[in-house]
């Protein structure tokens, strides 16, 4: 259990034990709390003031699967809140494995030098002069440094987009085969680490210090039968390795609240050539991986690798709000291109959701018309340019909306929606708006709710319970450090059963299934926390106003969620 | 007797043999046959949790299958 501590202003590293108040905590639950501590509400995010922290989860590093996760949190120059990111990849477990609790960067230099931090396979670490690197690609970043440090590395980096300090910069994680193609998309953190003149921490994977567990063998145990659960689960079981996340587009279209054309119509003309079994079909033919292990100690393998018709690698994942921002809502029907505008984005270092949504906003201004494929590859490669125009887009939708003085921009707190449509998904309409983090994915969605029938998505009975119980469990699961592609398991009795009995054998605790939601209520009370102090009030807490005012079809509803409602959601 | 169009997803298309996800299955019911025996009809299991749409609303097992219209049958998805 160790802090790195890095300080870009002095450019001294030093490793800290964990203060007695963060033990047994992680993820997104030690980032709130951190960043309530250390940094300043009002601060300027891409200032000296803001901190940017690298958190595995609670069982980071340990033989639990599919918790590999690094949740990376600091204020967010997007949203302006308190943010948590988290990526997949191996970087995770490496800092699991590790015994690293968390690094955090603070400060900022003087200068335009550029920094690696090196973590060693002893956990030592050291900042390393790296101005060779300036502007590089993330790509081509990660061949460099895995050239100078060996194989054996997971790597975090930001590619131009960060260094140019866009607000939709992301940071990009190696997956197993050392591709910066997971990120930590969300909030603009990439920028933070491009104005901390951070280009990439290289974490070695051969750490064998992570933390004792209390109970080695109740670990093992409840391992094992969490790892059956999962196993178990259709959806992780049959649906994630042969379509990936992909797989939402068809019932996410079939329920019509696929927001396409720049959120006008809940239902994509073309949504079969884009589905997940569509790329499934597509891939398996040209010989590419519709399934591989994206990250450490995953089980459900939800990754694929798509290559082009000769067979070449374009990217790795394809995944499903990738092709609904990419694709969806720019009216792009081509998957070769959808992939392509991916791939571009990981190695900008750029967030793929709020950059489809600049661009389809953009289009739906008339720039250029809806479904030009052609167009859109060229905005987005004016973002790795850094032109004027490719800098407006790189910080997202909100200002791109600005810039053309359009009114439709679908975005909470500066932050773009995700791949459902809030007037036909009530309660992601809940999510959206009173998240802490601005309008998110995996915040609070409650598609599963919706397609296995349990909740009307169309009528607001229910919706904010639902929205609230989510966002509760969600804050546990990244805290955790487990891919939410494995958190349906926790509704199975015996998976939630077993990832509590494995919590409390890591810790020596006796947690019970209320204290997990103790825990979860208090994540996102501390990150409420912040905001308030930030200057936001509830009024923040609402979605855009044509949300409210323009049908969408076919359902033609729109949001009906009263403010009175929204802002019980987590008045805890 | 009434006809409907029924299209598969996910892993449900490997349920039919030969099926050809542009046209989808045309099948031939009794009147008032339901979501339940449609999915019985095409052999697809419980074990598989399929759930069933038609025109943007999630349709209930005992639901009667509507005449003429088209079902999409999926297995659950979370999000992600
Ligand atoms: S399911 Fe996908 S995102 Fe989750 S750990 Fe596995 S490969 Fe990574």
């Amino acid at each position: 259990m160790k802090f790195i501590r890095v300080d870009m202003t002095s450019k001294k590293v030093r490793i800290e034990r964990v203060p007695q108040k963060y033990i047994g905590m992680g993820g997104r639950g030690l980032i709130a709390d951190l960043i309530n501590d250390e940094v300043p509400a009002r601060c300027d995010p891409l200032g000296p003031e803001n901190k940017l922290i690298f958190a595995p989860g609670l069982l980071g590093g340990t033989s639990l699967v599919n918790t590999s996760r690094i949740a990376v949190g600091a204020k967010s120059p997007l949203t302006g809140t308190i943010k948590e990111s988290n990526a997949g990849g191996t970087f995770g477990d490496a800092a699991g494995r590790l015994g690293i609790t968390a690094v955090i960067i603070e400060g900022r230099g003087a200068g335009d030098e550029l920094f690696v931090l090196r973590i060693d396979e002893r956990g030592e670490p050291e900042l390393i002069q790296a101005s060779d690197l300036k502007k590089k690609r993330t790509y081509a970043t990660v061949v460099a440094l895995l050239d100078r440090f060996g194989e054996k590395n997971a790597v975090v980096c930001i590619g131009p987009a960060g260094e140019m300090g866009l607000r939709a910069a992301s940071i990009q994680s190696t997956d197993t085969k050392a591709r910066p193609c997971r990120a930590a998309g969300r909030g603009g953190l990439g920028a933070v680490m491009g104005s901390k003149q951070l280009k990439a921490i290289v974490m070695d994977l051969r750490g064998n210090v992570a933390d004792t567990l209390a109970d080695p063998a109740a670990f093992e145990l409840a391992a094992r039968d969490f790892a059956k659960a999962v196993r178990k689960n259709p959806f992780s079981r049959d649906v994630m390795p042969e379509f990936g996340t992909a797989g939402l587009i068809a019932p996410v279209n079939s329920l019509g609240g696929f927001p396409s054309y720049n959120a006008t119509k809940g239902v994509f003309d073309g949504w079969e050539k884009i589905s997940g079994e569509a790329m499934a079909d597509m891939i398996r033919k040209r010989g590419g991986k519709t399934t591989h292990q994206g990250c450490a100690k995953c089980i459900i393998r939800c990754s694929n690798e798509f290559v082009d018709k000769r067979g070449k690698y374009v990217t790795s994942s394809l995944e499903y709000e990738t092709i609904w921002s990419m694709g969806g809502m720019t009216g792009i029907d081509s998957l070769d291109v959808i992939a392509r505008l991916d791939n571009l984005c990981d190695d900008i270092g750029i967030d793929t959701m709020s950059t489809g949504v600049a661009v389809a906003v953009a289009m739906d201004a008339g720039y250029k018309p809806f479904g030009d494929g052609a167009a859109a590859i060229e905005m987005v490669e004016q973002i790795g340019k850094g032109t004027d125009f490719g800098k407006i887009l790189g910080n997202g939708p909100e200002e791109i909306g600005r810039h053309f003085g359009h009114h439709r921009v679908p975005v909470v707190k500066g932050q773009s929606i995700s791949g459902y449509d809030p007037r036909a998904m009530q309660g992601n309409a809940v999510t959206y708006a009173t998240s802490p983090m601005g309008a998110d994915h995996t915040a609070g969605n409650l598609i599963c709710e919706y397609v296995t029938g349990k909740l009307d998505p169309l009528k607001v009975q229910g919706q904010v319970e639902a929205s609230r119980s989510s966002q509760i469990s969600m804050a546990v699961v990244d805290s955790i450090g487990l891919c939410v592609l494995a958190s349906p398991v926790l509704s199975s009795p015996e998976g939630a059963e077993a990832f509590i009995r494995a919590i409390n054998a890591k810790l020596g605790s006796n947690l019970k299934p209320e204290s997990l939601e103790q825990m979860g209520k208090r994540i996102l009370s501390a990150e409420r926390k912040f905001n308030r102090k930030a200057g936001f009030t509830n009024k923040d807490d609402r979605l855009p106003r044509f949300f409210y005012e323009e049908p969408l079809p076919p359902h033609n509803t729109v949001v009906n969620i009263s403010e009175e409602d929204m802002d019980k959601t987590l008045d805890f | 007797m009434i006809t409907i169009t029924v299209k598969l997803f996910s892993t449900l298309r490997k349920c039919v043999p030969d099926y050809d996800p542009e046209r989808g299955i045309a099948l031939d019911l009794p009147s008032g046959a339901t979501v339940e025996s449609v999915l019985g009809q095409l052999g697809i299991p419980d074990s598989k949790q399929p759930f069933v749409t038609c025109q943007g609303r999630v349709l209930k097992l005992t639901d009667q299958a509507p005449i003429g219209g088209t079902l999409h049958i999926f297995q659950p998805v979370a999000g992600g």
